[in-house]
């Protein structure tokens, strides 16, 4: 796997400050899409042990809320393996740090695969969020909370692993000054 | 000279007047102008001593071989009267030339005046120049800048300032009054107070209270020029909630009497925090749209979130509701820009799962809509937390930045023993001076001397300034500010309205003011201080070694004040290029950046500028903030975990967001140029300065000076 750049302390791409892996190579060719460079899986650089240290000396710092992966498409098919080994190796190194995954695939299209490609289940078992679909111009406004998107979900993986369907994150707020949001505590 | 000798002197002398006319001399003229320095002055001559000085002056004359000019005589009347009364020599001085010298002080004005009237004023983004009041208040403050820099100012300072190595801030209004406070609202309405004439018996409930406190706070803050911080507002306002629940509870038992005590309190509980609520909107709306006498929209701080009583927690958590709702129509809500909110962070109390650790959540979602508040640790590392954690005492900052350095109880500037304690509550500063760091190393390099001799040189001119300052204002009588000096607002403001205000004097602070530290590390070496930063920190601990010599040989309690340039960011430039030209990262860009930051163009994260900034933390007690920008404000994670790193850091933390608002649609997004939803350009834009936020647009039209126009659209960082 090659990639383009590594991001830190970046709130754009999921919640609290992130290390963000901006991986080569994507399929999707959305029209629009922010990042053409990226399309490329032989641009950018090698993804080696050195890139790798660079990822966990972020999430070894305490603001690192965790890892996004992004690109390009990490699941891009060729990315597959080698993302697959860096989620299972941060699973098991930073089991309190979230990991997000960025994919132009759906939810659904991921599903059927999952079942031929080892890869691709190692991923969507021990990631903790899957923002999915394609960026879509038409669907695209300025206040979606981190999708281009309005077709782009952010699924809660580990909910939706549990129940066997697409549970979405991300909670709705109420603006509303309301009596049951003064909350004290009787010292 | 004999009697004899002085009568032939008198009739041979001819005085040569400035159109060529010989004049005979006149000792009575002497005596009419002699005496109109000395009323000026305050002083009455004795006939001896206009006497007397005649004499010297025709002595001085019997030395000529030529008939002197007006101006000799002048100069003669001088050396006399420095023999006879120096005060009255210094205010005869002040005069001479005056027919020129007020010409232009008055031309200064009427232009002022005129460039007001016609053009509008955009020096400071608290006063909107459209209104009568505030074109009024200008126009006195063009005046008074006049005669301050006149009557107030030696020649060699005002040259100074003019060349720009100094700044003295608000020149127009320190020979009138303090700077900024922490005023003590809460002793102000403790059994009662006077006012305009008028006793106000202390509220008996929370309405009332936040009523009183708002004309408390609007009379007082006008009697200053700096900003109003009402410290620990949460527990000033705390036995006020509980007199007005014990009155609701009481009036629902009168109706219904077999009600249960927790269906009363039920109730009860529900009205008063109604009442907060309308009581701080309240004070939203009167600190934002009523004008204060000074004419403009006085710099209000509150600082709260550590009262533990559960009526503190409600008042912290309803303040925070209401801000960050906004005020306005249903649909179209903006967040006001009084008070400044500043959340008073205690770990213990907290952090997740800790007794109050709801105050902090609420104060974070009201950060993400509104920016405000703003976060002063109180158990990190540094200053602030020491007061914190060794006295449990908070040094609330004094409206947007200020700190004050502690007083002791009984020690005064050194605690006498364990059990003396701080106070910083009910205290003030009286002015800050700002050095152009920059200016001055090129000054060092152009003359070829050591930085430092050079540095001392206007190091010392600051001093005497504030020793000046110090002295002029402690002949003000108590009756200029009653309720800090007379009403309790002020540590030991409990004078007689005739009374000087010497002794609440000594508990004040004078600020150091540093800005421009980027560009004096870019002048030093080339570098920004994101890439260095060594020498910045070598001249501010010296800076710190020095001032720390002055206060304990002056026995007046200096600060150092990052300072937040708001009009100076453009005008240091323009002073530094007019002297040394244009340098490459000195002065090629529109403004310089405040104090210690980073320029808001550099390409780093917030973790990166927290450590960067971090490291001028300790060397600037007397003034500072630190923030972070955000591109998104709805990532409550991230800005949880910068607030919570500062917190550890012992910093005042603010949240930076390009607030954006459409007032056709009710559109509000970050960073609009215009609307993205119906495209009017009619928007409203709130930007952070530095330690406070600024409309940057109304309705479209830009608030501020176009230096920091421009600061504010180069910003990646800030």
């Amino acid at each position: 796997m090659r990639y383009h750049n590594i991001t830190k302390a970046d709130m754009m791409n999921g919640e609290g400050l992130r290390v963000v892996l901006w991986a080569s190579g994507c399929n999707h060719k959305c029209p629009g899409c922010h990042n053409q460079v990226t399309w490329d899986p032989s641009d950018g650089l090698l993804f080696d042990e050195t890139a790798k240290e660079e990822l966990l000396k972020e999430l070894d710092q305490s603001y690192c809320e965790g890892i996004t992966l992004s690109g390009g498409d990490p699941l891009y098919p060729l990315n597959r393996e080698s993302i697959a080994k860096l989620v299972t190796e941060i699973r098991e190194k930073y089991p309190t740090k979230t990991i997000w995954c960025y994919t132009g695939y759906t939810y659904e299209e991921i599903k059927k695969e999952v079942k031929q490609d080892k890869d691709l289940k190692t991923i969507m078992d021990q990631i903790d969020i899957l923002v999915d679909g394609k960026f879509i111009v038409k669907n695209s406004f300025t206040d979606l909370k981190y999708i281009g998107s309005s077709n782009q979900r952010i699924i809660d993986m580990k909910k939706t692993r549990e129940s066997g369907k697409v549970i979405i994150y991300l909670e709705t707020e109420n603006d509303e000054f309301n009596y049951e949001d003064i909350v004290v505590c009787h010292s | 000279m004999n009697q004899k000798q002085k009568e032939k002197l008198l009739k041979e002398i001819k005085i040569i007047k400035r159109n060529g006319n010989k004049q005979p001399f006149d000792a009575d003229k002497i005596k009419v102008a002699i005496r109109k320095s000395a009323e000026r002055a305050m002083v009455t001559l004795t006939d001896d001593a206009e006497d007397e000085v005649v004499e010297l002056v025709l002595e001085l004359l019997s030395t000529q071989t030529t008939d002197p000019k007006v101006s000799q005589i002048h100069n003669c009347v001088e050396a006399a009267l420095e023999k006879v009364n120096p005060l009255v020599a210094k205010s005869y001085r002040e005069y001479r030339n005056y027919k020129t010298d007020f010409v232009h002080i008055l031309d200064k004005v009427y232009k002022k005046a005129q460039a007001l009237s016609y053009i509008g004023d955009k020096e400071n983004s608290n006063t909107d120049s459209a209104l009568v009041s505030t074109q009024r208040s200008l126009t006195y403050g063009s005046l008074n800048k006049e005669l301050y820099k006149k009557f107030f100012l030696t020649p060699v300072e005002v040259e100074t300032c003019a060349d720009g190595y100094i700044y003295v801030h608000d020149m127009s209004a320190r020979r009138d009054a303090i700077n900024c406070c922490l005023c003590d609202v809460g002793n102000v309405m403790k059994g009662g107070f006077e006012m305009g004439n008028l006793w106000y018996n202390e509220p008996k409930t929370l309405d009332t209270a936040f009523d009183v406190m708002g004309d408390v706070i609007l009379s007082t803050a006008a009697m200053q020029y700096g900003g109003f911080t009402v410290p620990e507002v949460d527990s000033i306002l705390t036995p006020y909630a509980k007199k007005s629940y014990e009155a609701y509870k009481t009036e629902y038992f009168n109706i219904k009497p077999e009600a249960t005590e927790e269906e009363a309190g039920e109730w009860a509980w529900k009205k008063v925090v109604r009442e907060c609520e309308q009581g701080y909107q309240g004070i939203e709306y009167k600190l934002n749209s009523v004008g204060s006498s000074r004419g403009d929209y006085p710099f209000v701080a509150f600082s709260f979130g550590v009262e533990l009583d559960k009526f503190g927690q409600m008042i912290t958590q309803v303040m925070l509701q209401t801000h960050a709702k906004g005020q306005g129509k249903k649909g179209f809500r903006k967040p006001t820009l009084f008070p400044k909110l500043v959340f008073l962070y205690d770990e213990n109390l907290h952090s997740e799962g800790a007794l109050l650790a709801e105050n902090f959540n609420q104060a974070l979602k009201c950060s993400a809509k509104t920016m405000y508040p703003d976060y002063l640790s109180l158990t990190g590392e540094g200053y602030v937390p020491e007061m914190y954690k060794k006295y449990g005492k908070i040094v609330s900052p004094m409206g947007c930045r200020a700190f004050l350095s502690p007083y002791y109880e009984k020690g005064g500037y050194e605690p006498a023993g364990k059990n003396d304690k701080p106070v910083f509550v009910g205290r003030f500063n009286i002015g800050a001076v700002s050095l152009h760091l920059p200016m001055i190393l090129a000054k060092a390099r152009e003359e070829q001397k050591d930085f430092y001799e050079v540095l001392d040189y206007y190091l010392e001119m600051v001093r005497k300034i504030h020793i000046r300052t110090y002295h002029f204002l402690a002949k003000k009588k108590a009756s200029t500010n009653p309720i800090g000096f007379c009403e309790g607002g002020f540590y030991g403001g409990n004078l007689k309205s005739y009374d000087n205000i010497e002794p609440v004097l000594k508990y004040a602070t004078a600020s150091f003011g540093i800005t421009a530290l980027n560009e004096l590390q870019a002048l030093y070496n080339g570098k920004s201080i994101v890439e260095d930063g060594a020498f910045v920190i070598e001249v501010m601990e010296y800076i710190n070694k020095k001032i720390q010599e002055f206060k304990k040989e002056d026995q007046i309690m200096y600060a150092i004040y990052g300072t937040p340039a708001e009009n100076l960011c453009g005008l240091q430039i323009k002073q530094f290029k007019d002297k040394y030209g244009e340098v490459k990262g000195v002065s090629d860009r529109a403004y310089v950046s405040n104090s210690f930051h980073c320029g808001v163009w550099e390409d780093i994260n917030g973790i990166q500028k927290q450590d960067l900034e971090g490291r001028f933390w300790g060397l600037f007690n007397g003034g500072k903030i630190q923030y972070v920008r955000y591109n998104i404000g709805y990532n409550e994670k991230a800005l949880r975990t910068y607030i919570e790193r500062a917190m550890k850091k012992g910093f005042y933390e603010g949240v930076n967001l390009a607030l954006s608002y459409c007032n056709a649609c009710g559109h509000q997004e970050l960073n609009m140029e215009s609307c993205v939803k119906c495209g009017s350009d009619d928007l409203t834009k709130i930007d952070r300065m530095n330690g406070y936020l600024s409309y940057s647009r109304v309705h479209g039209d830009t608030r501020l000076n176009a230096p920091k126009m421009i600061e504010i659209s180069e910003r990646v960082s800030m």
